[in-house]
């Protein structure tokens, strides 16, 4: 029972680190924890944390509590978790595969499915370039506003990568203690390490850097209209994914998570609203123009 | 009637965006394509609504666009949030948070008012397009799966 309840911890722990919704991280283990022979199988889970208990028909209770440190959104292996598990769920349900047999061979496709590789830093910014440009020429900018946007793009994803990295090399270890100088850039636990540097802050210094660097472009650049690229760099920072959870797990009932993620979304924005109005004020002390040009 | 030559770039840039924003949230493959043709269908939906108001438009969007992450999550055997997160980003009030913040800085309380009360209407049209499209999801859902043998003694 030890090792079934330990599996149902995994792949909640594991779904929900990488962005994962609660209710979803619940009915999973709750899901194996049936299909592995449990009498009773309960999951509770919140951003922060996971606690599984299995019963068996003696009456014994198998309890896993698991601190969750570090979440990141990688849709990729969230998607292959699950697939993972509805694969080990319906072998275990139909008897094709045995019980301790299963248990072992789902960990295994577990760790494979959490450890699947991240894209490399160049298509990451490769990928915000194209985000922040796009956006910049969709809220009507030029070709021009489009190519500077995404430069800020490309800069702040660059950035972002660094301040990871020097984290990382700062800490050295994990929140699990595990040594990380060695680790890949995309592994969960390192970019979760970053957890050293408060969310909050990159989007205080992404509000901050974003407008700044736009209004500079502005000012130095003829025909570039800072506030197209402003706009087109900031979508970058927006907590879309907070978002989602929240209106999900309120349709779920997961009050509690809901209510953390709504405020996860609005001390983002009131950061990016803070850190890019100090940078507004800033640019507004500054000449219109650097080059004489009018802009 | 918005013209069709107008139309086009506006979906084409919707779809490189969503795909920018797929790539950083690691999706890749067959599932970032559709994660970008659901930000195109957002806002496909957003066009037809803004004629009306932003209210409205933004609702039709977040109904369209988890619509369309639920189908094609069902036809792929997947999840449908791997399609919606990155669709919904183009609707997230991005602009109107920068408009809050330069009124605010020119000291336009007025303006910054207006436009932080524009995010929090298109944030609350969002919340409700997702909220009754999830809603019914589940719902039909219950309906079309047979219950399970515990939950029948209940």
């Amino acid at each position: 029972m030890d090792s079934r309840v330990r599996v149902c911890a995994d792949t909640a722990q594991r779904l929900i680190e990488n962005g994962a919704e609660i209710s979803m991280a619940e009915e999973a283990a709750e899901g194996l924890g049936r299909a592995l022979g449990a009498d009773r199988a309960e999951c509770f889970a919140l951003p922060t944390g996971v606690m599984v208990s299995l019963g068996d028909r003696e009456g014994h209770v198998h309890t896993e509590v698991r601190r969750i440190r570090s979440r990141v959104l990688d849709l990729h292996r969230m998607v292959a978790i699950r697939r993972a598990l509805d694969e080990a769920c319906g072998a275990l349900t139909s008897g094709r595969s045995g019980e301790s047999g299963g248990v072992e061979a789902f960990a295994l496709s577990l760790d494979t499915a959490a450890s699947l590789p991240a894209h490399s830093a160049l298509v990451r910014r490769a990928g915000a370039f194209l985000a922040a440009g796009a956006f910049a020429l969709l809220f009507g900018g030029g070709w021009m506003d489009g190519l500077a946007a995404g430069v800020i793009g490309l800069a702040w994803q660059s950035l972002k990568d660094l301040l990871v990295r020097t984290d990382r090399s700062h800490l050295g270890v994990g929140p699990g203690g595990e040594d990380l100088r060695g680790c890949p850039d995309g592994d969960t636990r390192v970019r979760g390490a970053a957890a050293g540097i408060p969310e909050v802050f990159h989007a205080i210094l992404g509000g901050f850097l974003v407008i700044l660097a736009s209004g500079f472009l502005g000012r130095l650049v003829p025909g570039i209209d800072a506030a197209m690229v402003g706009k087109g760099g900031l979508m970058l920072l927006v907590p879309g994914l907070a978002f989602v959870q929240a209106v999900r797990e309120l349709v779920s009932g997961q009050l509690v998570s809901s209510v953390s993620r709504f405020a996860d979304v609005g001390l983002t924005g009131l950061g990016i609203a803070g850190g890019g109005a100090i940078a507004l004020e800033i640019l507004s002390r500054l000449p219109a123009t650097f080059t004489g040009i009018p802009a | 009637m918005m013209a069709l030559g107008g139309i086009l770039p506006e979906l084409l840039w919707c779809l490189l965006a969503t795909l920018g924003f797929g790539v950083l949230f690691q999706l890749r493959g067959r599932d970032l394509l559709w994660a970008g043709f659901c930000g195109v269908v957002a806002w496909g939906g957003w066009l037809a609504g803004i004629l009306h108001s932003p209210w409205l438009a933004n609702f039709i969007a977040a109904v369209c666009l988890t619509l369309a992450s639920e189908i094609i999550a069902r036809l792929r055997g997947t999840l449908a949030v791997a399609y919606l997160v990155p669709g919904l980003i183009p609707l997230v009030p991005g602009a109107q948070i920068y408009g809050a913040m330069e009124a605010a800085v020119a000291r336009n309380l007025d303006a910054a008012l207006d436009q932080a009360f524009a995010t929090g209407v298109i944030a609350t049209a969002l919340v409700v397009g997702i909220l009754a499209v999830s809603v019914l999801v589940r719902v039909a859902s219950w309906m079309i799966r047979p219950a399970a043998p515990a939950e029948k003694g209940r």
